[in-house]
Formats: structure tokens, C-alpha cells, sequence
């Protein structure tokens, strides 16, 4: 193909992708006055969806991290039967509609639910709990942090854990000082994006937690229900959510083990 | 250890170090059982003191070089003052004293290898691991380092046994108190430098040693002397009769036992070849002895001393007629 | 009527239908009837809050007709120019409390609402059926035989805002929630089987009434016409009646 061809090719395709991710964010900033984005700040309903926003998002990145380590370790490093079930079981939140993930966390975890008994008699009614809130977040994140981790992981050379090995370090001390460091850049990408996609979770959250202001109302929930009330309360709220998103996401793409966030590890200087 | 890529050198290395498991056998260091297959011993990698350096030295890229020395020793425990003593002390040995801040992506081959090798040093190891330390290395530095690992080697404060993998004949001989030939995953020989050089048990060995190891067969006989065509069937050796028996048989002309010179002369030797000039190549350690690699039919290798190369003016390239006596070829069965 | 649906005879017809999400079992029957009569006509549901359909609406979607929960939001469509000539109210419906069969929360009688810890479910407010059960919660925190903190006690046990009824009703069949308000449609015979259901005193109930009008720019205005002389004769109105409805009168 002519060169030409393929510049002007890669041109449209950029300009395509771009008009599609950015103009629906652009048309929410100039829909709104900065005077009307301060106005819904200091609602009390605003600032409460928000707490609650962070809070559980930042649990469930916290909670995904605890338990996707080992799982990603496992995948990573080790060959046993029934591995490429554990794999797939771990991807299908991803293809699984919101809702439908919902009615499924409804169906195991709910009061009537298969689990239900067992949770009762720990004392534990998750439905309408802030705490399925955070259910429902880990079910829906837990893949993008898994895979991410375990590309990473993967991608550590063997040399390293071997030399690690013969110098004494049991695998713990091992995992800890050498594969999770050299790790960390794909791990903490990982977690960037298993935390935004549990800050927009609405389908399962609405459905197996429900909508509560204070209690389950998160920002997307909150967002939804003022749409039908007030558009401009809604666009309000929402730029609030994208921009706190697209700072904190950018933020991490400067912080210091970042200049690999999301990327190859950082490139050796020349010799 | 001195084998051909493939052979199983590497391999041997990790089983020891407890990266590979082994089917069937038995790995101890001294009276230390590492792995044995009949008493279901098997100590993992971590609980084996060996040091292990590998042929690109490994060193963990996140850690500076005073942390990558001091890794064992914090795996291990130890307090922070004697790790401060034990590294600096392993850095200037290894000449590397003044690199403990920088990074590994910052240093050169050479100083990265022996950091590497400081950093298994450090944990006074029951056993040393070097596989193939210097191959990575350009010419140069492999000349450095091989001089500093040396000394090292040498003066370690408390002597271990070193595994040395090369497959560089020269580097085996100048490390080597004992050399092992590892061919096809089968040690064929080992012993101490002399003995391989006096009997050679396999052309490999042979060949490596610079010594000239034939096998062949008798094509004739004619009064107390034998022809002996090699199996290459690249020429003919005259030699003394063996006596009674087969007619393959091994032959061995020892490389001093050849005379070079620049015209045929006249005289008694049997065998008499032409051919050019290969290698010139000083032996370790001081060079008064120097190797000559011959293009003759079969190839040869003479040892001359470096007198003889100034007088004759032996060149690479130049043609010379190479004679040795019958008596002076070796044969046995 | 007929003689209209006689004359689209003719070409493939397409019908794009914006109704409330109670509406669903009735219409989908009533469309199934029209469909048999004349199988050129195709007609899309849109089932969803009545809030939701006129947000929609409001953006340009590409509705024929709109039948609304409550006068308000067809108010708020005429208001916006979104609707043709005067919308008609074809059905009226009324509120239903319904528990799970199971009944974990001893649900006896409408006072019991009120007892602390009670998982109850309501739709939204901007959910014409979540307006009318706060609204019959209120009225029945005035009527005799109900203590004076009522309404504060039980709107204290909603556990969740559901966008729209159905969501409640689904809710409650799960056995999740304790107790939902819903509208008697909405206790269809699938649902019947897994709640008891609790009817509201005339004086507290609400009743709610659905209008139904043409999308201003229909595509299909003629097919629009159609679909709401149907809703609105006996044949319609029957098929309501039998899906819980009180007819349009």
C-alpha cells in the first residue's frame, strides 16, 4: 500500500475514535456553567453519592488487589489441571451484561438466593447493604485487574526468580522482592483500571444492591435517577464523574513507578 | 566442566543448583545430600548454599548494586551492619568498589559479571556455579575478567568448590584443576589437566587439548610398521606395529612429538606432510610454548617453542612440511 | 377503524410504540391482535418510565405514539410540544401492596409497614408509581386506625428507589425485599403465584390514570390512529380489564 494511503488511513481512523470517546465528554462540558457545576457540588445528595463513589471504589480496588495477587500468581507461574477453566471463569464478568451479573448475585448472594442461608447465619443480609455495593463492584472488576496482573507477572523472567532461588529467598520472599517490583507496572495498571470500572458500575449495583441515597446511591445511580428528574442536575453530576476519573487515571500515569503504567517496564539506560 | 553447546553443561549446573530436578540419581555437595531419588531427599533451591552465576549475570534490574550483593544476606537475615561489611568487603574484591549506587543498566558487561559474581560470594556458598562467566563478554573484557576471577577464585577467604562451565577449552585449562569432558549428556573423562593430556579418552577431548587423537584402521604392514588410514579417511600414519589384533585401532601423536620446518628436509621420519598454517596460538601461562594448527591431510597440531617460531618465522598462511617418527605415534586398541 | 386498517393494507407498515413499562403485558397482547388482523404491521415496544420515555422523546427519539402512567408527564410532553391533538385517558389503575409468598417479615395487615426493620421497595419518585405510593402511604398515615408517625416510619423502611414498578414487583417475587407498592397490573399470573398481595382502602388508594396521544411528527400517523381506536374500544379496553386494569371511564 502507498504510503500516502496508509498516513491518511491512520489519520481517519484516529480522528474517528477520537470524535467518538471525546465529543460525548466535550458536549457535557459545554452544556454545563461552572456556576451550575459549583451550585451541585454543595448538594447534599451530590456529595453523599460521591463519599460513597470513592468509598466502596476504593474497597473494592483494595479487596480485588488482596485476592486477584494470589490468583494472578497462580495463573501466571504455574501449570495444573483445570487451569484454562480458572482462566475463563475469571474473564466472564467481563462479557456478562451488568444486570444480568446483578440478577446472578440476586439469585446466589440474596436473602433467597443458594448462599442466603449460609450468609444469614453468619448475620449477613448483603441486598440493599453498602457492603453489596462493593459485592457487586469486585464481581465486575475483578477481570481487567486479573489479567492485567497476570500479563505482568508472566512477563517477568525467569532468571530473575531462579538467581532469587539459589540466593536463598523462599518463593514468598521471592514474590515479594523481585517478581511483584518488576511487576508493579502492569500490576498497579491493573488496579487503575479495575478501580474506574468499579466507579461506573451501575447495572449490578442497581440490581443486587438498589438504589438508596447514603446508603447504595452511587454516583451512577445518582446520575440516572436525576436524569429523569433534571437533566441539568444529571449533566452536572456526570462531568463531575468524568472529570474526577480522567484526573485521577492521568494522575497515575505520572506518578514515578509509572512511566510505566500501563506500559513496558522502564527502558535501561545505554551503556 | 567443558562440553559442546548441547551437551548438557547448563544443565548440570541448575540440577546442582536445584532449578531442574533430575529422574533418577543422586546430587551431594561433600557430605550434604541435595537430591536423592532413593531416600526421597530433595532440597529445593533456596535451601541448597550454592551460588549461582549465570552466563548474563541476572542481576535483578530494580535494585542497585550494593542491594543486589546484599540480597542473599537480607533473605538470610543477617544484621544491617554485617551486611554493610560483608558487601563493601565482596565489591573490592571483585573490583567493583565504587559502583554500589548505580544501577545495573548502568554498569558495563564486564563490572555486571562480577557483581553477579559478588553477589553469590557473599554467602560463602558450599559450591560455586559459573556458567560460562565470560561468554558473554567481548574479547577485552573477557581478558579482565578472567585475570580479576582468577585471583579471586584463588583467594577466597574461605575456599569453596567451583563448578566451572566454559565451552572454550583455553578458559578450562587455565581454571581448571580438574577438567570434566561432558559430551552428549555423558562425562567421558575427568581428571586433573596432566591426565587429560597425556590419555585422552575421546577425540573430543583430544581435539580440545590440542592434541592429535586418531581413530583408524590398518591398511597395511610391512615390517614392524603399520599404515594406518583415519576413519575421517583424511591421510595416512606410519607407526610402530601393536602387535596381535583388530585392525581399528586409535592413534595419538603427541604435539610435541612433530618437528616443523620450513622446506622438506631429508632424514628418517616416516611421516612427512605438507600444509599451511592455521593458528598460531601461545599457551598459557607465559606463552614459551606456542600451538600450531595445521591444514595437513589428517589436520595436526605441533607445539614448538616460541624460539622455534622467531627462528623459522612461522606465520598463519605460510606453508611449512610438518615430520614426525613412527616411534612417535601412539597406537592402541 | 377497520376501514382505515384496510387501507394500509397495502404497503409493510411499521409502528413505533413509547409506552410505560405496566402497560407491557397488555399492549404486547393488544399488538399480537392487530398483527393477526393485518400481518404488514410490525409494531416496536419501547416499555420503560414514563420520566424515561419523555426524556427520550425530548431528544428527537422516533416515537408514533406515547402512553403514559400519569396526566403529569403527558402534561410535561404537551408542554414540550412533543404530543398531537388531546391525549385520552384510556385506563386507570390502582395501587397493591404485595409481599412474598414466604412472607419473612410477617406482613399481616398495611400497619405492619410501619414496624422497624421492614425491607421495603417503592420506584423512584420520578416513577409515576413511586409518586403515587408515597403519596398512599401519606393517606394512609390519615386515616383512622393508623398511628400519627405512620408515613415517617415507613417511608424510614425503604430499602431502594427502583426506576421503574416492575423492578419493584421483580424484587419482591425474588423475596428480597419485604414489601413493594405496585400497580394491580403488575400482580400478573406469574406473579401471583410467588406474593400475596394487599389491597389499598379506596380512600388511601391512588388511582392512576393513563393517557394515550400521538407523537407530534409521527412516521406512521395513520397506523398511530389505528393502534389508539383500538386501545380505546370494548376489544381494548377488554384486553386491559383482563390485565388488571380499571377501564378508561
Amino acid at each position: 500500500m502507498k504510503p500516502l494511503v496508509v498516513r491518511v488511513a491512520l489519520c481517519a481512523a484516529v480522528a474517528i475514535l477520537l470524535c467518538i470517546l471525546a465529543l460525548p465528554m466535550i458536549s457535557l462540558l459545554v452544556r454545563l456553567s461552572p456556576g451550575e457545576l459549583l451550585h451541585q457540588l454543595t448538594q447534599p445528595v451530590v456529595l453523599t453519592a460521591l463519599g460513597l463513589s470513592l468509598e466502596t471504589s476504593v474497597a473494592t480496588t483494595v479487596i480485588v488487589i488482596l485476592l486477584g495477587l494470589p490468583v494472578a500468581y497462580l495463573l501466571a507461574t504455574k501449570e495444573f489441571t483445570g487451569k484454562r477453566v480458572l482462566q475463563t471463569l475469571v474473564e466472564i464478568p467481563i462479557v456478562l451484561p451488568p444486570t444480568v451479573a446483578g440478577v446472578g448475585l440476586l439469585l446466589a448472594f440474596g436473602r433467597a438466593g443458594l448462599a442466603g442461608g449460609a450468609l444469614k447465619a453468619l448475620g449477613i443480609e448483603l441486598p440493599f447493604t453498602t457492603l453489596a455495593v462493593v459485592v457487586a463492584q469486585v464481581f465486575v472488576a475483578t477481570p481487567f485487574f486479573i489479567s492485567a496482573a497476570t500479563a505482568g507477572i508472566a512477563s517477568v523472567e525467569r532468571r530473575y526468580t531462579e538467581a532469587a532461588a539459589t540466593l536463598g529467598a523462599t518463593p514468598g520472599y521471592g514474590f515479594f522482592r523481585v517478581l511483584l517490583p518488576l511487576a508493579l507496572p502492569s500490576v498497579l495498571a491493573g488496579a487503575a483500571m479495575s478501580w474506574a470500572r468499579a466507579l461506573g458500575e451501575f447495572g449490578a449495583t442497581i440490581t443486587f444492591a438498589g438504589n438508596l441515597p447514603g446508603r447504595t446511591q452511587t454516583m451512577p445511580l445518582a446520575v440516572y435517577t436525576a436524569l429523569q428528574n433534571d437533566v441539568s442536575a444529571a449533566v452536572a453530576l456526570s462531568v463531575l464523574l468524568v472529570i474526577l476519573s480522567f484526573t485521577i487515571l492521568l494522575g497515575l500515569r505520572f506518578a514515578p513507578w509509572g512511566a510505566a503504567v500501563g506500559g513496558a517496564p522502564a527502558r535501561p539506560r545505554g551503556r | 566442566m567443558v562440553g559442546e553447546s548441547g551437551a548438557g553443561k547448563s544443565t548440570l549446573l541448575r540440577l546442582v543448583a536445584g532449578l531442574e530436578r533430575p529422574d533418577r540419581g543422586r546430587i551431594a555437595v561433600g557430605s550434604r545430600i541435595y537430591f536423592d531419588s532413593t531416600t526421597r531427599v530433595d532440597l529445593p533451591p533456596w535451601r541448597r548454599r550454592t551460588g549461582y552465576v549465570a552466563q548474563d549475570h541476572a542481576l535483578f534490574p530494580h535494585l542497585t548494586v550494593f542491594e543486589n550483593v546484599a540480597f542473599g544476606l537480607r533473605a538470610a537475615g543477617r544484621s544491617p551492619f554485617d551486611i554493610l561489611t560483608r558487601v563493601t568487603d565482596a565489591l573490592v574484591r571483585l573490583d567493583v568498589g565504587d559502583l554500589g549506587e548505580r544501577r545495573p543498566a548502568e554498569i558495563s558487561g564486564g563490572q555486571a559479571q562480577r557483581v553477579a559474581l559478588a553477589r553469590a560470594l557473599v554467602l560463602d556458598p558450599d559450591v560455586l556455579l559459573l556458567d560460562e562467566p565470560l561468554a558473554a563478554l567481548d574479547l577485552r573484557t573477557r581478558a579482565q575478567v578472567r585475570g580479576v576471577l582468577k585471583t579471586v577464585l584463588a583467594t577466597l577467604p574461605s575456599p569453596c568448590a567451583t563448578l566451572f562451565v566454559t565451552h572454550d577449552p583455553l578458559e578450562a585449562m587455565v581454571f581448571g584443576d580438574r577438567i570434566a569432558a561432558l559430551e552428549d549428556g555423558q562425562v567421558t573423562q575427568v581428571g586433573p589437566r596432566e591426565e587429560l593430556l597425556a590419555r585422552p579418552r575421546s577425540p573430543y577431548v583430544a581435539a580440545f587439548l590440542g592434541i592429535n587423537m586418531f581413530r583408524g584402521r590398518i591398511v597395511s604392514r610391512d615390517g614392524g610398521i603399520v599404515r594406518i588410514r583415519t576413519a575421517a579417511d583424511d591421510g595416512e600414519l606410519s607407526a610402530v606395529d601393536p602387535g596381535v589384533g583388530g585392525a581399528d585401532v586409535v592413534a595419538i601423536v603427541h604435539p610435541r612429538e612433530i618437528t616443523l620446518f620450513r622446506q622438506a628436509p631429508g632424514g628418517s621420519a616416516q611421516n612427512t606432510y605438507v600444509g599451511v598454517i592455521t593458528e598460531l596460538v601461545p599457551e598459557p601461562p607465559n606463552g614459551e610454548r606456542v600451538r600450531v594448527t595445521l591444514g595437513t591431510h589428517p589436520p595436526l597440531v605441533a607445539e614448538v617453542t616460541d624460539r622455534a617460531v622467531m627462528q623459522l618465522e612461522l606465520r598463519e598462511g605460510l606453508q611449512v612440511t610438518a615430520m614426525f617418527k613412527a616411534t612417535g605415534v601412539t597406537v592402541f586398541r | 377503524m377497520w376501514l382505515v386498517l384496510a387501507l394500509l393494507l397495502q404497503q409493510p407498515q411499521h409502528l413505533s410504540v413509547y409506552a410505560a413499562a405496566s402497560l407491557s403485558d397488555a399492549f404486547n397482547e393488544i399488538a399480537d391482535s392487530l398483527e393477526r388482523r393485518d400481518p404488514d404491521l410490525h409494531i416496536d415496544f419501547n416499555f420503560a418510565g414514563s420520566q424515561l420515555l419523555v426524556l427520550q422523546l425530548g431528544q428527537g427519539a422516533a416515537a408514533d405514539v406515547f402512553a403514559s402512567a400519569d396526566d403529569r408527564w403527558m402534561q410535561i410532553a404537551r408542554d414540550s410540544a412533543l404530543i398531537e391533538g388531546t391525549p385520552q385517558t384510556f385506563a386507570r389503575n390502582r395501587l397493591v401492596v404485595i409481599v412474598p409468598k414466604g412472607n419473612p417479615a410477617r406482613i399481616g395487615k398495611l400497619q405492619d409497614l410501619a414496624r422497624s426493620g421492614v425491607k421495603l421497595v417503592l420506584a423512584a419518585d420520578a416513577v409515576p408509581a413511586g409518586r403515587y405510593a408515597r403519596e398512599a402511604i401519606f393517606r394512609l398515615g390519615w386515616s383512622a386506625g393508623y398511628p400519627p408517625d405512620y408515613s415517617r416510619r415507613v417511608l424510614a423502611n425503604v430499602v431502594s428507589y427502583e426506576e421503574n414498578v416492575r423492578s419493584v414487583a421483580a424484587k419482591v417475587q425474588l423475596g428480597e425485599a419485604d414489601a413493594g407498592f405496585v400497580y394491580l397490573s403488575d400482580v400478573t399470573p406469574a406473579v401471583t403465584r410467588q406474593v400475596r398481595r394487599f389491597d389499598l382502602p379506596d380512600t388511601a388508594n391512588v388511582i392512576a390514570s393513563y393517557p394515550i396521544a400521538m407523537v407530534r411528527h409521527a412516521q406512521n400517523a395513520a397506523a398511530a390512529k389505528a393502534f389508539i381506536d383500538f386501545v380505546l374500544s370494548p376489544s381494548g379496553q377488554a384486553v386491559l380489564t383482563k390485565n388488571g386494569f380499571l377501564s378508561g371511564q
